[in-house]
C-alpha cells in the first residue's frame, strides 16, 4: 500500500467513526502500527512531533494538511478550517452539552484560531446562539442547510453547546446606527422594500432605478442615500454607463466630494432594523 | 506649533514623492510597487481560498466563482492575492489568468493558449521552475514510485533513495539532472509514457511524448507552441515529432484545442494538482457572440475539467446587464451558485491603505515623518465621510495633496490616455512572455489605428481564412484636405473620390510555411488586381519569415509587385499590444481621471478622440507610419 492511501485510510476510519477530519500524531503513530511507521520511515521508538511532519510533509499533496493545535499537532484532510470546526460542532452537538474549555483542548488549532473560525460561523449563521442570565451562551441551531460550496445538505436541528460569552465589540458604526433617527422609519423601510423589490440577487441595484421605483422628489430620496451611506448601510459604487441612457445617467448620483455613482449595494435588512 | 504654520514644507516633501498619483494596478502577474492591504476585501479573500480548497479536496465537485465589484474595488489587487496563496501552497496549486476572448469561433483555442501561457511561468520565487515542469515531474515521480513500489527488481536500495528524494523534492529530477544519465532518463520516460497511457487512455502518447519534451530548455517554446494549439513549422513537427497542424480546418483547430484541454484536465487531476482559472476584464465581451465563447468555456471547465476552478471577475453592472441576461440560464446559474461581492473600504481600511502608501515615502529614517503624516491625517479624516471604494480612497489623497496654491490644470482626457497608454506598453513590457504572437490582438490594434484616420475609409474585415483588413486610403496631399473626405465612399457615385488607394492588410502569426505561402498568394492576386493597390504583410518578429521556408518565391513576387513587409521587433509591437491593453481597461471602466469637476472614467470616445488627435508621437515607433508611406 503506497503511504497516502495508508493515511487515507486512516482518516477515513476516524472520520466514520468520530466524525473528525482530522487526527493527533499521537493516535496516527499508534494507528500506523510498525509497518505503517516504516512505510513512512518513522523507525525511532518514539518520535518527535517534528520528526513525525517531516516523514509525513512528502505525502500531504491537496489531499492532507498538518494543523497545530496548543499541545499537539494533527494531520487533517485538507478542508477549508471553518468547515473541520463546523463538523466538530455538529457531532458534539447531538452527544450533548460541554464547555468551551472542552472544546478548545480538542481543536486541532490553537484557542484564537478556534474563537475566530467560531465567530465566523456565527457570522456567517451557520450557527446561532442565545445568551442567557448569567451570560452564557448555549447554540441553537446548526444550520446544515448552508455551504459555501453551494451545496445543499438536509437541514438537521441540534441544541446545546455552552460557551464564554463574549461581549460584541461596538463600533462607531453600530453606534451611529442606533442613534439615527435622522430619516422618518416608514421613508428607511420604503427605501428598503424598493431595494429588495429591484434586487432579486443582483446585489448592486442601480440608482436611478431605485428612484424611478420610489418616485420621491430628488432632495428626499439623495438625503435618505446620504444618511444610509454615512451610516454605512450603503455604499455607492461607479457603475457602468456605457449601456445607460442620458436620463439613467442624469438619474445617478454624485456625491459631495464629486464622484459619480451609478449603483448601490445595501447591508442584509437583519443588520438594519 | 500648530499644523497649519508648517503646512508649506509638509506638501513640498509629499508633492515631490507623491504616492497617491498611481490608482490602478496593473496586471496579477507584475508586482506591484505599494504593499497590498490584506484588510481590503478579506472576506471575499476568505471565501475564494475555501472554494479553492474544497476543490483541492474533491475536485469532481463542480465548482465555479462569480467575483462582482466594480471598477476600483481592488479585483486586480484580489487577483494578485490570489496568484500569492496559489504559490504559497506548496506547488499544488496553480494559476492562470485569462486575457479577454476575442475570436468568438475559438474559445477553447484562448482557454488553452491561455492556460499553457501561465503554466509556463514560474512556479513561485522559491522555485526556478515553471508551472508545467511541475506536472512533468509529478508524472516522472509517479512513475518511478510505481516502478520501485511495485516490481521486486526496481526495489533496491539505490532506486529507493532515488524515490526518497524525489518524494521529498518533486523538482529532483530537474535539480539533480546530472546525476541521473540521459539514457535513463529516456527510458524513464519512455516506459512512464506507456505506463500512463495504458492507465489514462484518453491521453494520447503523442501528448505525453511532447509534455516531456519540455524539460529540454530549447524545446520548451515549441512545445509551448504545440500544446496551446499553435501551427509549427514542418522542421519543428519533425523535431517534436508530431504531425503539421497547417491543413486543419478553424473547426478542427478548435476541437483539438478541446481534446488538449481534457488531458490536461487528465493528468491535473491525476496528479493533485488544482488549478485555479481566472478571467478578468470581461466586461471587453460586448457581442453575444463572444458571452457565448465565454459560456462554452464555463460550461467545459466545470463540467470536464474536474481539477479546474474557474472564478470570473466582473463589474457587477456588466453581469447584470449582460451576462445574466444571455439566454444560457446554466452557464450564469453555474457562476452565480458561488457569488462573492466585494465591498468599499472602511473608514479604517481606508486609513490603512493610505498609510501603507504614506510609508514608502519615508522608507529612510526622516525627521519630518510624523509631522506629515498627522498633516495628512487630520486632512483626510475631514475629507473621508463614507465607505469608498479603495480607488476613490487614493484619489481622495492624491486631491489632498494636490490641492495647494499651485494646483495643477486637469489634464484632458486625450494627455490622461497617452500617459495611460505609456503605462499599458510597460505592463506588456513586464509580462512579454504571456503576449505570444496573437494574430487577434494585433489585427484589434490595427483596427483601432485604421478606424480612428481620417483618410482611411470602407474598412472592413477581409474575407477569407486569414486575418486581414481592407478599405481605401486617400491621399491628402493633392486636390483633397482632410476635411473633404467623407466618412465613406458613396456607393453610388465612388468616382467622387478618384484619388482612392485600396489597401489590404494581412497579420500573420503561423510559422509554417504552407500558411505563410496561401497569405502570400492572396496578397500577390490583389497586387495584380489592384496595381496601384497598398499591400502590407504584417507579423510579430517571433514569427518571422525564415530563410529555410519554401515560399520565398513567393516573397519575391510579392515584393516585385509592390508589397510591403512590416515585421514588428519586440519594442515595437510593444506598441500595438499595449494598445490592445488600454482597449481593453477602457472596456473594464479601470481608467479614471479627474476632470475639473468630478472623476470621469474614461470612455471609447475619449480613445478615439486620443487615437485621431494626439497618436502621432507614437504612430513611427509603432511602425503604423509605414502602411501608407509611399516611396
Amino acid at each position: 500500500m503506497e503511504p497516502i492511501d495508508l493515511l487515507d485510510k486512516i482518516l477515513t476510519q476516524i472520520k466514520q467513526k468520530e466524525g473528525k477530519n482530522y487526527i493527533s500524531f499521537a493516535a496516527l503513530l499508534s494507528k500506523l502500527g510498525k509497518t505503517g511507521r516504516k512505510l513512512l520511515d518513522l523507525t525511532e521508538t518514539k518520535p518527535t512531533v517534528s520528526m513525525t511532519e517531516k516523514s509525513l510533509r512528502p505525502y500531504l499533496g491537496s489531499a492532507f494538511m498538518i494543523l497545530k493545535g496548543s499541545r499537539t499537532s494533527f494531520l487533517a484532510f485538507k478542508l477549508p478550517i471553518d468547515e473541520i470546526v463546523f463538523e466538530v460542532l455538529r457531532i458534539k452537538f447531538q452527544k450533548g452539552s460541554f464547555s468551551p474549555a472542552q472544546l478548545t483542548q480538542h481543536m486541532p488549532m490553537k484557542k484564537d484560531e478556534f474563537i475566530a473560525c467560531f465567530n465566523r460561523l456565527l457570522e456567517a449563521k451557520r450557527i446561532t446562539v442565545s445568551v442567557n442570565a448569567e451570560f452564557k451562551v448555549t447554540v441553537r441551531n446548526v444550520d446544515m442547510s448552508r455551504s459555501t460550496t453551494g451545496s445543499t445538505t438536509d437541514s438537521t436541528t441540534t441544541t446545546a453547546v455552552t460557551t464564554t460569552y463574549q461581549p460584541p465589540i461596538l463600533t462607531t458604526r453600530s453606534q451611529t446606527f442606533v442613534s439615527s433617527v435622522l430619516s422618518p422609519q416608514d421613508d428607511r423601510r420604503q427605501f428598503r422594500e424598493a431595494f429588495d423589490e429591484l434586487d432579486k440577487g443582483r446585489i448592486f441595484v442601480r440608482i436611478c432605478n431605485l428612484r424611478r421605483q420610489l418616485g420621491w422628489d430628488e432632495e428626499r430620496f439623495n438625503s435618505l442615500l446620504r444618511q444610509f451611506r454615512t451610516e454605512g448601510i450603503v455604499q455607492l459604487h461607479t457603475g457602468d454607463i456605457s449601456s445607460m441612457s442620458e436620463e439613467e445617467i442624469a438619474q445617478s448620483f454624485t456625491d459631495e466630494n464629486n464622484f459619480f455613482y451609478v449603483t448601490l449595494t445595501m447591508k442584509p435588512q437583519t443588520d438594519i432594523r | 506649533m500648530t499644523s497649519s504654520t508648517f503646512l508649506p514644507d509638509v506638501l513640498n516633501i509629499l508633492q515631490k514623492r507623491n504616492p497617491f498619483v498611481d490608482n490602478a494596478a496593473a496586471s496579477p502577474w507584475s508586482s506591484s510597487v505599494f504593499p497590498d492591504v490584506l484588510s481590503i476585501n478579506s472576506k471575499p479573500f476568505d471565501e475564494i481560498t475555501y472554494l479553492i480548497s474544497a476543490k483541492a479536496y474533491n475536485p469532481e465537485q463542480p465548482l465555479a466563482g462569480l467575483i462582482l465589484g466594480e471598477a476600483g474595488m481592488g479585483k486586480t489587487h484580489l487577483l494578485q492575492r490570489i496568484l500569492n496563496y496559489c504559490r504559497n501552497l506548496d506547488t499544488t496549486t496553480l494559476f492562470v489568468f485569462v486575457k479577454p476572448l476575442f475570436d468568438p469561433d475559438k474559445p477553447l483555442h484562448h482557454l488553452l493558449q491561455e492556460i499553457v501561457l501561465n503554466l509556463s511561468k514560474q512556479i513561485s520565487n522559491k522555485y526556478s521552475f515553471s508551472q508545467f515542469e511541475r506536472l512533468v515531474a509529478e508524472i516522472m515521480r509517479d512513475y518511478v514510485r510505481y516502478r520501485v513500489t511495485n516490481n521486486t527488481a526496481d526495489n533496491t536500495p539505490n532506486n529507493q533513495r532515488f524515490l526518497k528524494q524525489f518524494e521529498s523534492d518533486v523538482f529532483h529530477i530537474f535539480t539533480n539532472q546530472q546525476k541521473v544519465s540521459s539514457k535513463s532518463m529516456e527510458i524513464i520516460e519512455k516506459e512512464a509514457v506507456n505506463s500512463i497511457h495504458a492507465q489514462v487512455p484518453e491521453i494520447s502518447k503523442n501528448f505525453l511524448n511532447v509534455i516531456f519534451q519540455y524539460k529540454t530548455y530549447e524545446k520548451q517554446g515549441l512545445v509551448r507552441d504545440w500544446i496551446k494549439g499553435g501551427i509549427l513549422s514542418d522542421d519543428d513537427c519533425e523535431l517534436l515529432g508530431v504531425k503539421s497542424r497547417a491543413n486543419l480546418s478553424e473547426k478542427a483547430l478548435e476541437q483539438e484545442s478541446r481534446e488538449m484541454l481534457l488531458s490536461l484536465g487528465v493528468l491535473f487531476q491525476r496528479y493533485r494538482l488544482t488549478v485555479v482559472v481566472c478571467f478578468d476584464q470581461l466586461d471587453n465581451l460586448i457581442d453575444p457572440e463572444l458571452v457565448a465563447g465565454f459560456a462554452t468555456m464555463i460550461h467545459l471547465l466545470v463540467n470536464d475539467l474536474s481539477s479546474m476552478l474557474p472564478l470570473a471577475f466582473t463589474r457587477a453592472d456588466s453581469w447584470n446587464e449582460r451576462f445574466k441576461k444571455y439566454s444560457d440560464r446554466a452557464f450564469s446559474d453555474r457562476l452565480e451558485c458561488n457569488k462573492i461581492p466585494l465591498s468599499n473600504c472602511t473608514r479604517e481600511q481606508a486609513k490603512e491603505l493610505v498609510t501603507a502608501r504614506l510609508d514608502t515615502v519615508f522608507l529612510e529614517k526622516d525627521t519630518n515623518e510624523n509631522l506629515v503624516k498627522n498633516w495628512f491625517y487630520e486632512q483626510f479624516d475631514t475629507k473621508l465621510n463614507a465607505d469608498l471604494s479603495p480607488r476613490e480612497v487614493i484619489c481622495l489623497a492624491n486631491r489632498i495633496i494636490r490641492n495647494s496654491d499651485s494646483i495643477p490644470v486637469p489634464l484632458t482626457p486625450s494627455e490622461n490616455l497617452a500617459a495611460e497608454y505609456k503605462i499599458a506598453q510597460e505592463t506588456v513590457m513586464a509580462d512579454f512572455e504571456g503576449w505570444d504572437p496573437e494574430s487577434e490582438y494585433l489585427k484589434k490594434a490595427l483596427e483601432l489605428w485604421l478606424q480612428n484616420r481620417k483618410s482611411v475609409l470602407n474598412i472592413k474585415e477581409g474575407k477569407g481564412k486569414y486575418t486581414n483588413w481592407t478599405g481605401y486610403f486617400v491621399p491628402t496631399t493633392n486636390n483633397v484636405t482632410d476635411e473633404e473626405i467623407p466618412e465613406e465612399i458613396p456607393e453610388k457615385n465612388p468616382e467622387k473620390i478618384p484619388e482612392k488607394i485600396p489597401f489590404f492588410f494581412f497579420i500573420n502569426t503561423s510559422k509554417n510555411w504552407l500558411v505563410v505561402s496561401a497569405i502570400l498568394r492572396r496578397a500577390i492576386e490583389f497586387l495584380n488586381e489592384n496595381p496601384n493597390g497598398r499591400c502590407v504583410y504584417i507579423a510579430d518578429q517571433r514569427c518571422n519569415f525564415s530563410p529555410k521556408w519554401k515560399a520565398n518565391e513567393l516573397r519575391e513576387e510579392f515584393e516585385r509587385l509592390g508589397g510591403i513587409f512590416l515585421i514588428l521587433d519586440p519594442v515595437t509591437v510593444v506598441y500595438w499590444y499595449g494598445l490592445v491593453a488600454l482597449s481593453w481597461k477602457i472596456g473594464n471602466g479601470d481608467i479614471l481621471f479627474e476632470t475639473e469637476q468630478s472623476l470621469k472614467t474614461a470612455t471609447e470616445k475619449d480613445l478615439a478622440v486620443f487615437l485621431s488627435d494626439q497618436f502621432e508621437p507614437f504612430e513611427s515607433q509603432a511602425g503604423f507610419d509605414r502602411l501608407f508611406k509611399f516611396s
